[in-house]
């Protein structure tokens, strides 16, 4: 009996000696604290510590429970609140988030942290939503005509020499680059209209020829899968519809329509994948009267995915294919390609309230074969082989504005040495989200 | 229908204890965590007992708040169920294997709000359920609140994460995935749609279940030694990073791929990751042939 007694009356200690062990894994971790906690349940710093154990874990559930156990104690716990909040948030439980925001807003010390993220829940839960990305850069280029890599190319057999101005032209652009969502949500558990439309526009310093607007639109519906099988999947049929200038002249219109299917981030990464198609129709500039010829269908379909590799390193991945149609067969191609790059979350930041650098290297690949000759050019149909690379470095002044330094090489090999070129260009932007 | 489910229950139960004795400690499924006064419990035949912080809880005990009462109760599997004040809810069923994770559980909310904050048994589909007098709630996930109103029995329920299975008495079954949205089953037994939950509505519900100032309960750690700890501890740092990162891309977890919750992270993806695929800052004009 005595010995029952002594067993009973050690266990919590032991318990809780447990949970200091520093050879527990995470998860032993937290069971030993839960173990504790079933012995003394009320203990501030054994609750506290079984919610950041739990918070080690993913699992924002044990931290709530830690927590809301804590309001039961003492309900006047604002900064509790405010942190309520912001797990319910994680979680996307906005309303009850708003409310525990709510409450935390009406202490002084914590009402302007609360009252922001008020507002950001706002913004996420409007019916009517808009939100958006304006970037403003100038870009420099080794070859910004994507002129021939050579002094002179083969054309119907006869090598012609190339005039000064026909050959690379190294410019300077800067260019505005607007992309805006605009969505309707339908309040039925996730499925909203959805429109989008992406503006660009460049300006060259020499090139002027080279001067040329940009604009695609999309809308469409976007449904919520979870409820149909697929949990946190959304799909999202679209029409579309494009608009290019080139030389302050129409270069290019298309219509069409596509589906893109959206997975979340889980375990092994988040997946986007697009079927699109394109009626194309061009219109003959002064620099392209054969333009027209190039007139049909664009099929194309991108498979896109973001492997977690750790905390902070992820690989984008990104397989990409296209058919295109044309009035001429020599204009008519097919096209597969893929890219893949290494991204960095970087433990820098400018200011507390920016966030981390991130820092992107990468390259890809992708080759174009055309269905027949050409026959003013060559006997033999054109195929292109085309490697990328690029290194990014994006460095966030606040949580609105981002700078963006990148520099990028594109190497065009062809059997036709006409489209062969290679380019280096540097660019230095500035990016505002709203 | 109550003592058949009482009886697969009992043997549950028993069956999970083999090879140990039969006592009331045997049932215990978990512990009060923490009570503001006027929480009650009653096992079968047994008196009504006051319920502290500590107090273990049993299966088949009714468990009940007074007018000012709130409790917590947290069961073996890491999941806790609170109570608001005037509540009272029954353990009907709760066979937890620790090693294997699995096990299931049923309770019954007679009147009051309840909120469930999931554990190991809601991690699969069909392992918990929450009875009302109108309705039977699957958990999978998960977190859910349920206000029953006492007499007529009509049910609110609302989602926090995770899913919610809502089964009526005539036989329909509503599916709620989307955090934040919850639906009402009448007194007849006929469920609405589901609808976003008002802000006042989840503001009522966690006022519902946080305790009064100057009603804790006896030997509770004071305010200011709440105040103290948490602030010493990392759990707002945490927690801050853990809204942030729902802000990023991919969004909250409890919310879909591309919808208005995360539009700007997900959509937009340019605006916060503008080196995605190496593909999104590259101007249209390089990619016109000429």
């Amino acid at each position: 009996m005595l010995c029952a007694w002594i067993g009973l009356a050690a266990a919590p200690s032991w318990a809780q000696g447990q949970t200091t062990r520093p050879d527990l894994s995470p998860e032993d971790r937290r069971e030993a604290l839960f173990e504790a906690l079933q012995a003394a349940p009320t203990d501030v710093d054994l609750l506290l510590a079984y919610a950041e154990a739990s918070m080690a874990l993913d699992d924002p559930e044990g931290a709530i429970i830690a927590l809301e156990r804590l309001l039961i104690l003492s309900p006047d716990q604002p900064e509790v609140k405010l942190t309520l909040g912001r797990l319910y948030e994680r979680l996307g439980a906005y309303d009850t988030a708003r409310a525990f925001f709510s409450d935390a807003a009406e202490d002084e010390t914590f009402r302007t942290e609360a009252n922001q993220e008020i507002a950001r829940i706002d913004a996420r839960t409007a019916v009517h939503r808009v939100a958006g990305a304006v970037t403003l850069g100038v870009r420099a280029q080794t070859n910004a005509t994507f002129a021939p890599s050579g002094r002179s190319v083969t054309i119907g057999g006869i090598q012609i020499d190339l005039d000064p101005d026909q050959r690379e032209q190294a410019d300077v652009n800067a260019f505005a680059l607007g992309q805006i969502v605009y969505q309707y949500d339908l309040q039925n558990q996730g499925d909203s209209i959805e429109a989008t439309l992406d503006l660009y526009g460049a300006v060259f310093a020499s090139e002027r020829d080279l001067d040329s607007q940009y604009v695609n639109a999309t809308l469409g519906p976007r449904f919520h899968l979870t409820r149909r099988g697929l949990p946190g999947a959304s799909l999202r049929p679209f029409v579309s519809a494009t608009h290019v200038r080139l030389d302050r002249q129409t270069y290019l219109r298309a219509a069409g329509a596509g589906v893109t299917l959206d997975v979340p981030a889980t375990a092994l990464g988040s997946l986007r994948a697009e079927l699109a198609a394109q009626r194309r129709a061009f219109s003959a500039t002064t620099a392209s009267p054969a333009n027209p010829e190039r007139d049909g269908w664009r099929l194309s379909a991108r498979l896109g995915t973001r492997v977690p590799l750790s905390p902070r390193t992820g690989l984008d991945l990104e397989a990409t294919f296209d058919r295109a149609t044309a009035d001429a067969a020599y204009e008519e191609s097919l096209s597969a390609g893929a890219s893949a790059a290494l991204v960095f979350q970087l433990p820098v930041r400018l200011s507390d309230d920016a966030g981390e650098w991130q820092l992107a290297v990468g390259a890809g690949y992708r080759r174009e074969v055309f269905e027949a000759p050409n026959p003013a050019i060559s006997t033999r149909r054109r195929a292109d082989d085309e490697i990328t690379a690029r290194a990014g470095l994006v460095v966030p002044v606040s949580q609105t504005l981002s700078l963006l330094v990148q520099a990028d090489y594109q190497d065009r090999r062809s059997t036709y040495d006409v489209e062969e070129f290679d380019n280096l260009a540097g660019m230095v932007a500035i990016t505002w989200r709203f | 229908m109550r003592h058949s489910s009482l009886a697969i229950a009992a043997a549950l139960a028993l069956a999970a204890t083999v090879g140990h004795a039969e006592t009331n400690a045997d049932l215990k499924v978990g512990v009060t965590s923490a009570v503001a006064p006027q929480t009650y419990g009653t096992l079968r035949a047994a008196p009504t007992r006051t319920l502290s912080s500590g107090a273990p809880v049993h299966f088949g005990e009714v468990l009940e708040t007074g007018p000012q009462g709130r409790a917590q109760f947290m069961l073996n599997d890491r999941s806790a169920f609170t109570l608001g004040p005037s509540a009272r809810m029954v353990i009907d069923e709760f066979v937890y294997d620790p090693n294997e994770s699995t096990g299931s559980m049923a309770v019954s909310l007679g009147e009051g709000v309840l909120r469930f904050v999931g554990g190991a048994l809601s991690k699969q589909r069909g392992r918990v359920a929450i009875n009302t007098p109108t309705t039977t709630i699957g958990v999978r996930g998960g977190i859910v609140t349920v206000r029953v109103v006492p007499g007529t029995g009509e049910t609110f329920v609302t989602l926090g994460f995770g899913e919610a299975d809502i089964s009526t008495r005539l036989g329909e079954v509503v599916r709620i995935v989307q955090p934040g949205y919850g639906l009402s089953v009448g007194s007849d037994g006929t469920a609405g749609p589901p609808t976003p939950t008002q802000v006042p509505t989840a503001a009522g519900l966690n006022r519902a279940l946080q305790g009064e100032i100057g009603n804790a309960e006896p030997g509770a750690p004071p305010a200011s030694r709440i105040r103290s700890a948490f602030g010493a501890s990392g759990m707002a740092r945490a927690a801050d990073a853990a809204s942030s990162a729902s802000a990023g891309a991919g969004g909250a977890r409890g919310t879909p791929a591309g919808t208005p919750a995360d539009v700007t992270a997900a959509t937009v993806q340019s605006a916060k990751d503008p080196l995605r695929g190496l593909t999104v800052i590259d101007p249209p004009a390089n990619t016109i042939p000429r």
